[in-house]
């Protein structure tokens, strides 16, 4: 029991309180190390949102879904508040390890980041599932009508291991080694309240030439995303459904296999085609760069820009349309081999709005017909809800839940 | 006016200001000066049709023309923007006629083995999109297919011989063959169709037969149920139902698991595969005999409309055979417990080696010869090793085969796909001039 219990010890709590009491030590130092405004500044930890949501995935993330195996809604609470007290810290670039030769207790820092390197863009992210709300914790009154369980769509393969969970975590730095850094410290702190149930690390590759990064087919992805001024309307979760959510966020999570050997035997124009898009430039069809919009209004036929492209299905640029449309922060996997011998390959597709069943779900229904089905694979994923930012020195992500 | 609905003023005035730029921009490279005199080309003093220094060349497209500003080019590597100033959506095609090697002069021009280089598609009015290309001595020449509009030919270029220093630092010509019209395609189409036709009674006939004996269900009912159900399932991949081919009916015929919501246990998983989880796992004859009844009625659904095979798919389809028995097949993904990849491998090129021999005519003038005949030579030998390895292993998933075997048939698959797929990019319809 006592390692069970040792993320409790961890977090500081006392009984009864909602508040974190080792939060305050972190925060005083963490603006140590982000002196200057360099691109390595971690994202502000606390806010009206969580971080790693408006900003771009960097270099190298994980995702991690998980079990939540706390017994009752206190256990809950304070793994809730043991995450957030490591998140904060982590994020403060401070690694200062108080225990680092100590004789009683091993480390408490992995040491795989050094003393110290400083900030490196981390960013972590937290959010919970719809299996979250059923009879453990109490919270059933608290679910949001609109955390719904993942749909299964015409064409998915879904892998039971690969699907679901209570909560997800999304991890995004510079270095692979402060993402992997993060995840063992909440994970070490956390192991008697959670469990991972499935995970897959990705990169974002550097942009060639120029411009979005692009994706395993060669192709620019993400390159049209709702701008700042639209997220209220289109991403951020409001609090006409249940309180608690205003300024969260549904999080659909897709992990999707990518037959490149397959796309690689398949020519130019036809892989053009299929994504509406000039692989060399990113531009749309129709236009000369990538951020040219494309005018399907001047072209109804589908004559420059084919009906069936992925971008065409994907957001056809009408009224009806614009308010599905989605903020896309999706990275590449590359991971070993598939049963068949081949590159086990593809993208981590993640995106935020404020409503799934209207925005993600109706937009994946329209794929259906996309000509990419033939070339890639549904094969996990969930759906969440990225908690509310975390708003001053004694909150904790999802303490509202709570009340 | 088009739909498109650009105004020809704002194409002209477009058309103007792109030729002031290139104006401003020719002057500007004159004044630097280059010292091949090659004016054309937008960065002159550094290009030598190497693959580092292809020739940069921007050619406007008209409906007057097609490229008649494109006057002039070398042997060699070439970028060539392609801006559309028509107020349509065309294709653009790079035709050479009587081209030759690098090393010798052009022959006379040839229109009748006009040879497609590269292609551009749907460039929209107004877009600039590059091309590019490596040509050898011969003649070119550009064509412009216009959306509703005649084919227009571009200015004949002539590419003489590059100096006797140069040639030896320049790229090989690219792969070259003569455009496949959709008039070559269609009775190729239509003959695998009335194949296809042939075979059916075959196949259904069996399955009947296998309803009769798990009805009867006398002694030994399963195994020779198990038998006539390999015989229908190998008959009906042999006639290569990939990628959507047969449509809805052919995912009820032969569809797996995938996209339902209960996956194998989902009340709408029919066809060969729902049948083949029962006969493996000990389902009783009457939870077997819906399938195979439902299997038999999808049979009989099969119409001309389902049958038909568009003259684009048939090039298509001789890879993609052999890309679905590389996801499905070597992935186990379509074993639902009969173990029998390997034969499933077996029919799957033998449906691959119909569709060659359907196409082998339009193959043969298009391909290299020794390499067409390597490539069906790799096809018969890999659907021997297959047929072998089935016959040895007959019940065995191919994710169960020892290491060393599974790296065969993986690397032959492979190989063969990487061929076939060639197939598929030279039988892509292009218009005829």
């Amino acid at each position: 029991m006592t390692s069970r219990r040792r993320f409790l010890v961890a977090a500081g709590l006392t009984a009864g309180a909602t508040g974190l009491a080792a939060g305050s030590a972190t925060t005083t130092s963490a603006k140590q190390g982000t002196g200057s405004a360099s691109s390595t500044k971690n994202p502000a930890f606390e806010g009206t949102y969580q971080s790693g949501i408006i900003d771009e995935p960097r270099a190298a993330s994980t995702v991690a879904a998980l079990d939540v195996t706390a017994e009752n809604r206190y256990e809950l609470q304070e793994l809730f508040c043991t995450v957030t007290e490591r998140a904060r810290s982590l994020t403060s670039g401070d690694l200062f390890d108080p225990t680092a030769n100590g004789v009683i207790e091993t480390p408490t820092d992995s040491g795989t980041l050094g003393s110290g390197p400083g900030p490196d863009s981390l960013s972590i992210t937290l959010g919970v599932g719809a299996s979250l709300f059923d009879r453990r914790f109490g919270l059933k009154p608290k679910r949001p009508h609109r955390l719904i369980e993942m749909d299964t769509f015409a064409g998915d393969r879904l892998e039971p291991d690969k699907c679901g969970g209570d909560l997800s975590l999304i991890i995004s730095a510079n270095g692979r080694d402060t993402v992997l850094h993060a995840l063992r410290d909440i994970l070490r702190h956390t192991r008697g309240g959670m469990q991972v149930r499935w995970k897959q690390d990705g990169f974002t590759s550097a942009p060639r030439p120029s411009g979005t990064p692009r994706n395993h087919f060669g192709f620019k992805d993400g390159i049209s995303n709702p701008t700042t001024s639209e997220l209220t309307k289109l991403v951020w979760a409001h609090d006409h459904d249940q309180r608690w959510t205003a300024n969260g966020t549904y999080q659909a999570v897709r992990l999707i296999r990518m037959f490149t050997e397959f796309w690689d035997r398949i020519g130019i124009t036809e892989q053009n085609n299929i994504f509406g898009r000039d692989r060399a430039t990113g531009a749309p069809l129709d236009g000369n760069r990538e951020t040219d919009q494309p005018s399907f209004a001047m072209d109804p036929k589908g004559s420059v820009i084919p009906l069936t492209s992925h971008m065409r299905l994907a957001n056809p640029r009408t009224a009806e349309t614009d308010g599905q449309r989605i903020l896309r922060r999706s990275f590449n996997y590359e991971s070993g081999l598939s049963a068949n011998g081949d590159l086990d390959v593809g993208l981590v597709f993640v995106c935020y709005q404020a409503d799934i069943t209207k925005q993600f779900a109706t937009i994946q229904r329209r794929l259906s017909e996309d000509p990419l089905n033939d070339y890639i694979s549904h094969i996990g994923g969930g759906y969440f809800l990225a908690l509310p930012g975390v708003r001053g020195s004694s909150d904790y992500l999802g303490q509202d839940l709570f009340v | 006016m088009t739909s498109l609905g650009r105004s020809g003023s704002t194409i002209r005035l477009r058309a103007i200001l792109s030729a002031i730029i290139a104006l401003a921009l020719l002057l500007i490279a004159w004044g630097v000066g280059n010292a091949s005199g090659w004016w054309h080309h937008d960065a002159p003093h550094t290009a030598d049709g190497t693959t580092n220094r292809p020739y940069r060349v921007t050619v406007n497209l008209s409906l007057n023309g097609c490229t008649a500003d494109w006057t002039a080019s070398r042997a060699g590597a070439q970028v060539i923007s392609l801006n559309n100033t028509t107020d349509r959506s065309m294709d653009v095609e790079l035709i050479g006629t009587g081209a030759n090697s690098q090393k010798k002069q052009p022959t006379a021009k040839d229109a009748a083995a006009a040879q497609i280089y590269s292609e551009l598609e749907r460039l929209g009015p107004g877009v600039t999109r590059e091309m590019t290309t490596v040509i050898g001595p011969g003649h070119y020449h550009f064509l412009c297919l216009p959306d509703d509009a005649p084919a227009v030919s571009g200015t004949d270029v002539t590419i003489a011989k590059a100096t006797a220093g140069q040639v030896t630092a320049l790229p090989t010509p690219l792969p070259h063959a003569a455009p496949v019209t959709e008039q070559e395609l269609i009775p190729v189409a239509q003959e695998y169709v009335d194949w296809v036709r042939t075979q059916l009674p075959g196949i259904e006939k069996t399955v009947e037969k296998m309803h009769s004996t798990v009805a009867k269900g006398s002694e030994g009912w399963r195994r020779s149920a198990q038998s006539q159900w390999k015989t229908a399932h190998h008959g009906w991949l042999t006639l290569g139902a990939a990628y959507d081919a047969f449509g809805d009916l052919g995912t009820d015929i032969d569809g797996t698991a995938d996209g339902l919501p209960n996956g194998a246990a989902d009340k709408d998983f029919t066809g060969f595969h729902r049948i083949e989880k029962d006969l493996w796992e000990n389902r009783a004859p009457a939870e077997v005999l819906p399938h195979i009844g439902a299997l038999i009625d999808s049979f009989e659904a099969i119409d001309d409309k389902t049958l038909e095979v568009g003259a684009l798919d048939i090039g298509l389809r001789a890879h993609e055979i052999s890309e679905d028995a590389r996801r499905l097949t070597l992935d186990g993904k379509d074993d639902f417990g009969s173990h029998t990849g390997l034969d499933a491998l077996t029919a799957e090129n033998q449906g691959t080696q119909k569709v060659i021999a359907l196409l082998s005519e339009i193959l043969a003038r298009r391909l290299p010869r020794d390499e067409f005949d390597g490539m069906k030579s790799d096809l018969k030998s890999n659907t021997d090793y297959f047929a072998e390895l089935s016959q040895e292993h007959p019940n065995i998933a191919p994710a169960n085969l020892s290491h060393e075997i599974a790296q065969q048939v993986r690397s032959r698959l492979g190989e063969q796909t990487e061929q076939l797929a060639r197939i598929a990019t030279v039988t892509d319809i292009r218009r005829a001039e």
